[in-house]
């Protein structure tokens, strides 16, 4: 059985708009919709509105949007959960190019900025780089994150120097390159960090870790990146 | 120590120490003052002239000095962008902080002599 729903979508086309405004849908739903499958159906009936997705399973983290004031994925949050009319924003504190979709420029240079690769000065192995089953469990939490950007855009010291601090997700990543066992650059990753901005801006408010669609938890990174920093320099 | 540790690490540490030694500070003294109640000014005067009480006290004042300022100054970094005005603040903040700092010292003066 279908019911209707009602929807308060952000609208902005800088081409024609002055200023955003908030529009108004009703639409049928059915049980089991997510909010993705929603905003499809709002897009089929006016094509002019505008946002990014993709895979609609949670993976390609395309579909981070702000919905009823929380950041989340569009494609694994249940409409049922959602209270109406539910209001849906882009991403807080990035640029909007239109509608919901927002510039992530600042986001992916910050998550640059912290070298996210292996870095390696030894000679390459002939084979492949060894790595115990405990040293591989210590990246758990951490590689999994899809960079959707949820948790740095949810985050007050992003949204007031996102140009300085890393943010969650960068920081992230940074600790899960700190983390890894075959990366041999730690110390140059920690002094990169290091001054007031970049890593200790962070004030373990954990708007990230709540937020975070994949259940991971970037303050606890930061913590240990924190705590690593203290024995390599005391 | 460059000044980017002494700007990022350093100052993260010194609030947590100085945290946790006025945490430690205000417990011992607010365990005093329930369970000894020191209610003459001579039991105030007393506890207050012990040396080991004096170091503590003061103790108590630079960890509140060092944790406001690393606290302040935090602030003003996170939301005050225009270099002058934030200079301007952080100046200002510092100036009240030796005055208020002088003030307990000529406290401390008062109490030993």
């Amino acid at each position: 059985m279908s019911q209707t729903m009602r929807f308060s979508i952000y609208r902005y086309n800088p081409e024609t708009d002055s200023k955003p405004y908030m529009q108004d849908y009703t639409i049928e739903v059915h049980a089991g919709m997510m909010l993705r499958d929603a905003l499809l159906k709002i897009k089929a009936e006016d094509e002019s509105f505008v946002f990014r997705h993709s895979c609609g399973e949670g993976v390609c983290g395309s579909d981070g949007l702000n919905i009823n004031g929380t950041n989340g994925l569009a494609c694994i949050t249940p409409i049922a959960v959602l209270k109406q009319p539910v209001e849906v924003r882009p991403l807080p504190g990035l640029p909007v190019i239109r509608d919901l979709v927002v510039d992530m420029e600042q986001f992916y240079h910050q998550y640059r900025s912290i070298k996210p690769y292996l870095t390696v000065h030894d000679p390459e192995p002939e084979e492949e780089y060894r790595q115990s089953p405990e040293d591989r469990d210590k990246l758990d939490g951490l590689y999994e994150c899809i960079l959707c950007a949820s948790c740095s855009t949810s985050c007050p010291s992003f949204w007031w120097n996102p140009d300085k601090f890393r943010g969650p997700a960068a920081l992230l990543q940074a600790y899960r390159f700190i983390a890894d066992s075959r990366d041999q650059s730690t110390a140059q990753r920690l002094d990169e960090l290091e001054g007031p901005y970049r890593l200790f801006r962070c004030h373990s408010i954990m708007n990230c870790t709540n937020v975070c669609p994949k259940g991971l938890n970037p303050t606890k990174a930061i913590g240990e990146i924190k705590k690593i920093m203290l024995k390599h320099y005391v | 120590m460059s000044w980017r540790a002494a700007s990022g690490l350093h100052a993260w540490l010194a609030q947590r120490i100085s945290a946790i030694y006025m945490a430690v500070f205000l417990f011992y003294f607010l365990g005093v003052l329930a369970f000894c109640q020191p209610n003459t000014f001579q039991a105030w005067s007393d506890w207050f002239a012990s040396t080991p009480m004096q170091l503590a006290t003061a103790g108590f004042f630079i960890a509140l000095f060092w944790h406001a300022w690393v606290g302040v100054r935090d602030v003003l970094i996170d939301y005050i962008k225009p270099f002058a005005v934030r200079m301007g603040l952080l100046v200002s903040l510092a100036i009240t902080m030796i005055l208020l700092a002088l003030w307990v010292v000529k406290v401390f003066l008062a109490g030993a002599l």
